[in-house]
């Protein structure tokens, strides 16, 4: 198994937003509050369409080279932090490797490349949101050496 | 927060698509976090099957938890002879899940009462529960609920 990271074409949407609804879904297992919409699947259609017209964000693939198939994406928005240095940041919305493709450096692999063109990009930093409770992201981030930069917080209304 | 109440019964036929339907969610979300975990291409199908199997499987106790009259999750637990043992009779819960948005309000726990009250029933004398180890919400779940931990289970590729 040969696996290859490159950015996603218009020819990737479907597949993509196939692992974005998944990584949703996978969310809402882990917070009542990440309840997904009825229309998850035409959502994230939207979602990625919208992505690859967009400067200031893109998604990357990882493509197993044996039969072509999507095993995993990022995706990363490039922010202006206006107040703070560096004033470029990179968040990692979204990321996701399908789990028969788990445990064989995929996540790595899209996070390596995605810092890579986000240094390009200009950012200074690089950050991931990810639902409290998603243990699985945890424990990744911290593999990678990330570390806690501020909390969100909620209440329902 | 409205607050619906909550119904443990048996599983009947008329239970199968429901069934069906938390099988392979329940699947689907243990699929995340191991890959010797990865659901079947056909797991829609399957899921059927198994749902149908289950309400008429006299080795195991399957319960359901009905709100706003609609089945919101499910127990199975299978029960075990091990006659070399003094609690020979074990009860084993391999799948528990409750559907996300009636999370939080004790449904599991009033999923796993139940089981335990039919399987004493049944002369078990302890009750066990699988789940991936990397599931924290599971562990977490059956902790606070008096489980502790009993067997492990290790796997590796067979490589071949």
């Amino acid at each position: 198994m040969r696996i290859t990271v490159r950015k996603a074409g218009e020819g990737d949407v479907v597949e993509v937003a196939t692992l974005i609804a998944r990584l949703k879904s996978l969310n809402e297992e882990l917070d009542p509050h990440f309840k997904v919409v009825h229309d998850i699947d035409s959502i994230a259609l939207d979602y990625v369409e919208n992505t690859l017209k967009q400067d200031n964000a893109f998604i990357l693939v990882a493509e197993d080279s044996d039969n072509g198939t999507i095993v995993g994406i990022i995706r990363v928005e490039i922010v202006d932090r206006l107040f703070y240095e560096p004033r470029l940041k990179a968040v990692v919305t979204d990321i996701y490797v399908r789990p028969r493709y788990r445990r064989k450096r995929v996540g790595i692999l899209l996070l390596e490349k995605a810092a890579e063109e986000a240094r390009r990009r200009g950012a200074g930093i690089i950050t991931a949101v990810y639902p409290a409770d998603n243990v699985i992201a945890a424990s990744f981030y911290e593999k990678m050496g990330f570390t806690r930069l501020q909390e969100e917080v909620y209440k329902p209304l | 927060m409205y607050e619906p109440s909550v119904v443990v019964r048996r599983a009947e036929a008329r239970d199968a698509e429901a069934l069906a339907g938390l099988i392979e969610r329940f699947y689907r979300f243990n699929e995340e976090f191991d890959p010797a975990w990865a659901v079947a291409a056909e797991a829609g199908e399957k899921a059927l099957e198994l749902a149908k199997a289950y309400i008429t499987d006299e080795n195991s106790v399957v319960l359901v938890a009905e709100a706003d009259g609609r089945v919101v999750g499910f127990v199975r637990a299978e029960v075990r002879d091990r006659p070399m043992l003094e609690a020979g009779r074990i009860g084993v819960i391999v799948e528990l899940y409750v559907h996300p948005q009636y999370r939080r309000r004790g449904v599991a726990g009033r999923l796993v009462d139940e089981a335990l009250r039919q399987l004493a029933g049944r002369g078990v004398r302890v009750l066990g529960a699988e789940f991936p180890s990397a599931n924290v919400i599971a562990r977490r779940f059956y902790e606070k609920h008096g489980f502790r931990p009993y067997t492990s289970v290790y796997i590796r590729d067979v490589g071949v």
